[in-house]
């Protein structure tokens, strides 16, 4: 069953993660990028990171996976979580494919013999099965974010992270990419994306977070969000107008 | 001209007829240096990986100190080693004065700064482009210090050789500390110096050739390893 891959390393808890940003702010020397941030996403949906550039999304990305404190305010989940985050820019190891799904897996003291396995089926999502000792760090970008996406998958989060994650990708890419997201999904993943592709956005959000200058700005369904927008700001960037 | 190819002619005779003198002297040279390699990096590796690491009070001063005593004075290292270690000196009671020991500890503070500055630079620079990978998953900072050192264990090659260079050359520590005692402190270095000085030009030559050579052996052996890893190293 192919689809077990995407099942998350709790899969007995049929509650999936939800996450709250309590009051977050985060400030690099004077300039406040976060400003009192709070959210509280719902169960079960994929949820959409947007905003213009320096909304303070990726930071937020950053936060939520603990690569950063904030200064003040937390995040707090409704239980424990496995975090498999798909950064911006990607970053392999100076390993081989194996070896950079093997060390993720290490890292979650998976069984010698259980990572030979997952990794054997796990590839099969991908065109890499006969590359396995070729280096990930050769691979075209295209490719290492789709790497980037198994290695996030490997570890059977519960919790899925992705910045950006079919930035420069090609229609193929892509749809690859988004259709692993959606099975993920629905096999209990909780999965936080941000972008800027208003398309995908109507392909793949179930609901959307809209952050301006650091803070939420609305917070909606998917439907509402695009046809009945609360704030000036959401409406301005689906129309293409600019923010200030 | 007829003096020098007499000469150069002498030193290699000198080299193929396998005098034990001069593999002494060359098997010691190696072991002193080999040693005070070993012990740098052993000691300057972990030092390196830490401070890329980690970000510490005064991490600036310590780079900017650990540069700035790459260009120690060989001289100075040994006068200061002499006057601790005499008779009279504050560590005397080691009586490791004119040892090879002794020998070893110069050639290691000359080294260490070596090992560690240039191993700093190309694992800092691995532990930025990481950095962020390695706190998302929750890395542990010991793991992150053998991920880093790992993945750097190619381009580290070069930082030992260079480590290595520094020491098979150095002449003004030892000569100091080691007193050049024959058959038991004198190295090709400073051996090449006593020679020339008496005028033994055949020895110190046939020497010089070998430190040469040994030198080339080097390049050439950590040329081939990096040419032959260099898909092992997957950068």
């Amino acid at each position: 069953m192919i689809d077990d891959l995407y099942k998350p390393f709790d899969n007995q808890n049929s509650n999936p993660v939800e996450i709250t940003a309590n009051n977050i702010s985060f400030r690099y020397g004077k300039k406040v990028i976060i400003d009192r941030l709070s959210f509280k996403t719902t169960e079960n949906k994929i949820s959409f990171l947007m905003g213009p550039n320096g909304a303070g999304k990726t930071l937020c990305l950053k936060i939520l996976s603990g690569i950063l404190k904030p200064d003040k305010g937390k995040v707090i989940f409704n239980k424990r979580v496995r975090i498999g985050y798909v950064p911006q820019k990607v970053i392999f190891l100076r390993r081989s494919i194996y070896e950079n799904l093997a060390f993720t897996m290490k890292v979650f003291k998976f069984q010698k013999n259980e990572i030979k396995k997952r990794i054997s089926n796990i590839i099969k999502l991908t065109d890499f099965e006969n590359k396995l000792s070729m280096s990930a760090r050769k691979l075209s970008i295209g490719k290492q974010q789709l790497l980037a996406i198994i290695r996030s998958l490997v570890i059977k989060p519960n919790l899925l992270l992705l910045d950006e994650p079919c930035s420069n990708l090609d229609p193929h890419y892509t749809s690859i990419i988004e259709t692993i997201i959606k099975k993920a999904s629905r096999q209990g993943v909780k999965v936080l994306f941000v972008t800027h592709d208003l398309l995908q956005t109507k392909r793949l959000a179930d609901e959307i977070i809209f952050l301006n200058k650091g803070r939420v700005a609305d917070h909606s369904e998917k439907g509402i969000f695009f046809k009945n927008p609360k704030s000036k700001s959401v409406r301005n960037y689906i129309s293409g107008k600019l923010l200030k | 001209m007829s003096d020098f190819s007499e000469i150069l002619t002498n030193s290699i005779r000198l080299i193929f007829s396998f005098n034990t003198e001069l593999s002494d002297i060359v098997f010691l040279s190696l072991k002193v240096s080999l040693s005070a390699l070993l012990i740098s990096c052993l000691i300057g590796l972990p030092i390196a990986a830490y401070s890329s690491v980690k970000a510490f009070f005064g991490k600036k001063f310590f780079i900017l100190l650990v540069n700035s005593l790459m260009g120690l004075p060989p001289v100075f290292v040994g006068l200061v080693l002499y006057i601790v270690f005499s008779k009279s000196g504050p560590l005397g009671f080691f009586e490791i004065l004119y040892t090879p020991t002794v020998m070893v500890l110069a050639q290691i503070i000359l080294i260490l700064p070596i090992i560690i500055s240039i191993s700093f630079e190309t694992l800092e620079s691995i532990y930025f482009e990481y950095e962020e990978m390695l706190k998302s998953l929750r890395v542990n900072f010991r793991d992150s210090i053998l991920i880093i050192l790992w993945d750097a264990r190619y381009c580290l090659l070069t930082t030992v050789l260079a480590g290595l260079g520094r020491a098979m050359s150095e002449v003004g520590a030892i000569i100091i500390v080691g007193g050049n005692i024959a058959y038991y402190t004198r190295v090709m270095t400073t051996t090449i110096a006593l020679e020339t000085s008496k005028g033994n030009l055949e020895l110190a030559l046939a020497l010089g050739t070998i430190l040469i050579l040994i030198s080339i052996s080097l390049n050439f052996i950590v040329f081939v390893v990096k040419h032959f890893t260099k898909n092992l190293s997957y950068d």
